[in-house]
């Protein structure tokens, strides 16, 4: 018999452990990315041809992290089966998971499978939100990181949590001019009920507090105002992104009337939390719960990341967010729980093996409980989307087509998706599905879109060129 | 959810193609009855949502042609003979069935003959008018192929959409979310009951397709139908590639470039077992994508955005099964897995016989009756 | 807006850091003509399009334009015609030297109606 294997899909902070944790723990481990370099979203790798930038005080202990972090992914890597610019595509049973990438295919078997997918920005539509020149917050850092290319020259930014600001400061850095850093509710005030509780969470979070700090330091020396109990009501410009619109909101998302201003821009970016990447976990049959905002439709799982489904596990931001610091932690437990699985069918044979990783992550955890308040949408923040704005930027589907159906009576999300046509384009319904839930009302929310296979972008040429699983994971 | 009328004139149970265009034919007759149409899933939740948005008259049994010859105009004329100004997406660029060798071709020949006897204007293709309609295709093998240029593409989202609001326009009570569990005779009338609530309904059309047979098995109905499943999958959008939807028997294979641009490649496995099981298969990938390349080569850079399983309703003679049932008001309305370019003259038909009205001779012959009578069944062979 | 104006200004600042190496140029051609804009090796295509100051690179179903929004390969709005092949996402394709960049209308056409691979539709 060939060697318990472990599959685990993303190499972001939580399958870079995971993938660590089940090879050190003895199982074969084969860990596919649709991304060339290891990192995942948070530690987006420039090519070596660009990496060697200077590192500012405010960045530094994110490099820090990242360095523990490929430090202790290098040490198990030669055990390793990487997969860069390999993506799953389809899941038919942990016994065939399709992986694909350029030219070929491939159905692979796993004895436990880690879904580690990430997630994507959320963006709460406005009118003018498809002009060229906005973009979402990570956007701006993604090309940043990823090709030291900054995206404008004025980039006013809004939303919610703490992603705007940091990425304003990072554009700052980056020797943008930032406007404005617009704001639902200010991230740090439900921060301190929860931590003052919680002297443990608060230390844990430290880190991240004073890296926070750092990062509104940036800020404050640039004299950028950050506007908090704002709301962005449109983007304008003559075929492009000229000027952001915001007011003042009533505490509900409604904006008061006399408090617009607008701000010239050439690049607006927006973020409103984010979406948690679980077409995986429910296409593999997982149960899931709606956590507006954690991140959607989150697989229901434990403490060991394992779900309904024998043998599929979850780790990291895929099961909602956390942010890089839980997710490497989670990594290495649900990484022990899979490996517990793979070779023993009892995850909680290695349990002892990952119990530093777990406390620390429970620190993280109660932290992040705390900073997840800051995603809380207010209630009203639709009513913003006026009839004739695009919903689905793929499908051109508008506010007042979605608007007829529900009325029509089709309130469920899949019934809204077919009648409208929104969420079936090229994207997928990553960018509309959570926009066309809220607009369905209160059945909305309640169920997942179906995760068909095919849910990577892979060509029929590499999907007719099947080859054999053996040089997999041996 | 708003509760469900305790009595209804006329219940339709399935809300696809055959039921929305029944239940909105018999108000229209009837806007004095109620109808009750009662749907367990979503809008577009089974069948008519996942099929290949193909239509085509060219088929070889007259029932065939001639449901598909009467839809035709309603699907000309949709937005406004059901007042749908939004447009079905209709891309009339005609249907290409090639025939690889000439037992195929003779096939299409004599399909052509029973065609033109009902004026259908279709024709036999030699393989270089066959490469002009459609330059892309790899015709290696095919020694010609039928065509008509009135067939085509359009979208059974929009259709169901333009049959929804038409029929809730009309006055039809449409429920969503409502599975009915059975239906029994009651006192010259019907009882249906749905998540514990009963309903009465004078007359009943039952409109569920493959599953038809769960409500009606234990009322000693026997419709002879069984579920295929079937598999499609959709690309992104591409640049025009395909003017005519494709039929390749050799390919077991259907391709139709829709108005928006994807490619829908429905792939069927003469090989797989009939059943209820409509999940995507593993190996549908390599052997239909494979496949569809082989046919339309520029598919292969192309990228796949879903795919999807769905059932065929396999019937003995591959035609629908529109009509009365042995027990007096309940009627069945079965696509015999073309039911989403046959539906506008179904339903309207169906409508009229429900309502006692006279039908076509040819209508009448699909009635449920056929399979008792022991006369010889005129048998579909067009089917991919 | 003037485009000549806002890239010849933007190229250099855009880039914060100095770039070690040689740049090289990609090709991108709009219905307004072709043009050379510079590129350094590891940049994505879309990078170096923002770089000198080009924010739109297709024009999508309902007529309006459209450039980068998420960056990561999620939302397939930075489509454009790359070396030929139509649906080419802009923030995922690394910039290569002499690298063909064309403005994508709708599925896939180049702005004058003809395919990409030649041909009209
Ligand atoms: C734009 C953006 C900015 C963020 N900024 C911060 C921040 O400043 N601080 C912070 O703490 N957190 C931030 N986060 C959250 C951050 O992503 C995480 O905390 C951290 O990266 C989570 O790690 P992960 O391993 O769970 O997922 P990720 O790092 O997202 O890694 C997931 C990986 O899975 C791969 N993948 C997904 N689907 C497939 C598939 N089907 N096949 C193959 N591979 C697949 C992806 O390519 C990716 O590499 C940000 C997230 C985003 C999206
Ligand atoms: C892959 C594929 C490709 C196809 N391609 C084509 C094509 O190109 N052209 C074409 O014309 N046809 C095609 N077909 C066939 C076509 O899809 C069907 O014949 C047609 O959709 C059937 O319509 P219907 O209304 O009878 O069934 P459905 O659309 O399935 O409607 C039946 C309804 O009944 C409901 N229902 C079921 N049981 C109950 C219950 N107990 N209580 C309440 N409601 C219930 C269901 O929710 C469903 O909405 C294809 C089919 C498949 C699978
Ligand atoms: S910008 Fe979203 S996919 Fe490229």
């Amino acid at each position: 018999m060939s060697r318990a294997r472990v599959v685990v899909v993303g190499a972001g902070p939580a399958g870079m452990m995971a993938a660590a944790q089940a090879a050190r723990l003895g199982c074969a481990v084969v860990l596919v990315d649709e991304a060339p370099r290891p990192g995942g979203q948070i530690h987006r790798q420039p090519p070596p041809s660009l990496a060697g930038g200077a590192v500012s005080a405010a960045a530094r202990p994110e490099a820090e992290r990242k360095r523990r972090l490929f430090d202790r992914f290098a040490r198990h890597a030669g055990a390793i089966d990487h997969r860069p610019g390999t993506s799953v595509t389809a899941i038919y049973g942990l016994d065939r998971i399709l992986i694909a990438d350029e030219t070929s295919s491939r159905l692979i078997r796993a004895d436990a499978l880690v879904v580690a997918t990430g997630l994507h920005e959320r963006v709460v539509p406005v009118p003018g939100w498809t002009l060229p020149g906005v973009v979402t917050a990570g956007a701006l850092q993604a090309l940043l990181k990823g090709g030291r290319v900054r995206a404008g020259d004025r980039i006013a930014l809004a939303g919610a949590g703490p992603l705007p600001l940091v990425a304003a400061a990072q554009m700052v850095e980056a020797g943008a001019t930032v406007p404005v850093v617009a704001l639902l509710r200010p991230p740090w005030s439900p921060l301190w009920p929860g931590l003052l509780r919680d002297p443990a969470a608060l230390w844990a979070g430290r880190g991240v507090l004073s890296e926070g700090w750092r990062w509104l330091s940036v800020l404050r020396r640039a004299g950028v105002p950050v506007l908090t109990r704002h709301v962005a009501l449109s983007v304008s410009g003559d075929g492009a992104a000229e000027r952001l619109v915001i007011a003042r909101h009533d505490g509900r998302g409604r904006p008061v009337p006399g408090t617009e201003r607008r701000f010239a821009a050439d690049t607006v970016a927006f973020n409103h939390g984010f979406t948690a990447n679980s077409e995986l976990a429910r296409m593999a049959g997982a149960e899931t719960r709606f956590d507006p905002r954690r991140g959607g439709w989150l697989p229901v799982r434990d403490g060991d990341g394992a779900t309904s489904v024998p043998g599929l596990f979850v780790a990291g931001d895929a099961g909602g967010f956390a942010g890089g610091l839980a997710a490497a932690c989670d990594g290495a437990v649900v990484g022990a729980a899979a490996a517990g699985w793979a070779l023993h069918r009892d995850a909680g044979r290695f349990a002892a093996q990952a119990a530093a990783d777990r406390a620390e992550r429970a620190r993280h955890w109660t932290f992040q409980a705390a900073l997840a308040a800051s995603w809380e949408l207010p209630r009203d923040i639709h009513e913003l989307v006026t009839p004739a704005t695009v919903v689905c930027r793929c499908e051109g589907v508008t506010r007042a087509r979605i608007d007829r159906a529900v009325a029509d009576g089709h309130d469920g999300l899949n019934g809204l998706k077919r009648n409208t046509r929104a969420g079936m384009g090229s994207c997928g319904g990553r960018s509309c599905l959570r926009t066309l839930a809220a607009l369905a009302g209160p059945r909305g929310e309640g169920e997942a879109v179906n995760a068909r296979p095919g849910i990577r972008p892979v060509t029929l040429a590499a999907l007719a060129n099947r080859v054999s699983d053996e040089s997999v994971g041996s | 959810m708003t509760t469900l009328p305790r009595i209804a004139d006329i219940a339709v149970i399935g809300g696809g193609a055959y039921g929305l265009s029944v239940a909105l034919w018999l108000r229209r007759l009837r806007p004095d009855l109620s109808v009750l149409l009662l749907d367990r899933s979503d809008f577009a939740g089974n069948e008519t949502g996942r099929c290949g948005a193909g239509f085509r008259v060219q088929w070889g049994a007259a029932g065939n042609i001639r449901l598909c010859q009467d839809s035709l105009p309603s699907y000309e004329n949709f937005a406004e003979e059901f007042g749908y100004p939004e447009g079905i997406e209709f891309k009339q660029d005609g249907y290409l069935i090639l025939a690889h060798g000439e037992e195929q071709l003779d096939q299409l020949r004599r399909n052509i003959a029973l065609q033109s006897r009902f004026g259908v204007d279709s024709s036999l293709l030699t393989v270089e008018e066959a490469a002009r309609l459609a330059p892309g295709l790899n015709l290696s093998g095919v020694v010609g192929g039928s065509f008509c240029a009135r067939d085509g593409s359009l979208s059974p989202f929009r259709v169901l959409d333009g049959f929804h609001r038409a029929a809730a326009r009309a006055g039809v009570l449409i429920r969503h979310g409502v599975k009915v569990d059975s239906v029994e005779p009651f006192s010259s009338a019907f009882r249906l009951s749905a998540g514990g609530e009963a309903i009465e309904a004078g007359r009943v059309v039952v409109a569920t397709d493959t599953r038809i047979p769960q409500l009606l098995g234990s009322l000693g109905i026997d419709i002879p139908v069984q579920p295929y499943p079937n598999q499609a999958f959709v690309t992104e959008p591409l640049p025009p590639r395909l003017g005519p939807c494709v039929v390749s028997f050799a390919h077991e294979m259907f391709l139709n470039q829709t108005a928006r641009g994807s490619v829908v490649v429905v792939a069927s496995d003469r090989r797989r077992a009939l059943g209820a099981d409509a999940q995507p298969t593993a190996d549908l990938f390599p052997r239909a994508a494979a496949r569809a390349i082989d046919l339309l080569p520029a598919l292969g850079t192309a990228r796949l955005l879903r795919s999807w399983g769905g059932l065929y309703s396999i019937t003995p003679d591959m035609l629908a099964v529109l009509g009365e049932t042995a027990l007096p008001g309940l009627f069945v309305a079965l696509s015999g897995a073309k039911g989403f370019m046959t539906a506008p003259a179904a339903g309207r038909l169906l409508a009229q016989l429900v309502d006692g009205q006279a039908v076509p001779d040819w209508f009448a012959r699909l009635s449920p009756a056929r399979f008792a009578s022991g006369e010889e069944l005129e048998k579909e062979p067009a089917i991919v | 807006m003037d485009r000549a104006a806002s890239s010849a200004a933007a190229t250099p600042s855009r880039r914060p850091d100095v770039r070690e190496g040689e740049g090289f140029t990609i090709l991108f051609e709009d219905r307004f003509g072709q043009r050379a804009i510079p590129a350094w090796a590891g940049e994505s295509v879309a990078a170096a399009l923002l770089a000198a100051g080009e924010r739109a690179w297709r024009t999508a179903e309902d007529g309006s334009q459209r450039g980068l929004f998420c960056g990561i390969g999620v939302c397939w709005e930075c489509r454009c015609i790359i070396d030929g092949r139509p649906n080419s996402r802009a923030c995922q394709t690394e910039a290569r030297p002499g690298l063909s960049v064309r403005w994508q209308v709708g599925p896939g056409l180049l702005p004058d109606g003809g395919l990409p691979d030649g041909g009209a539709s």
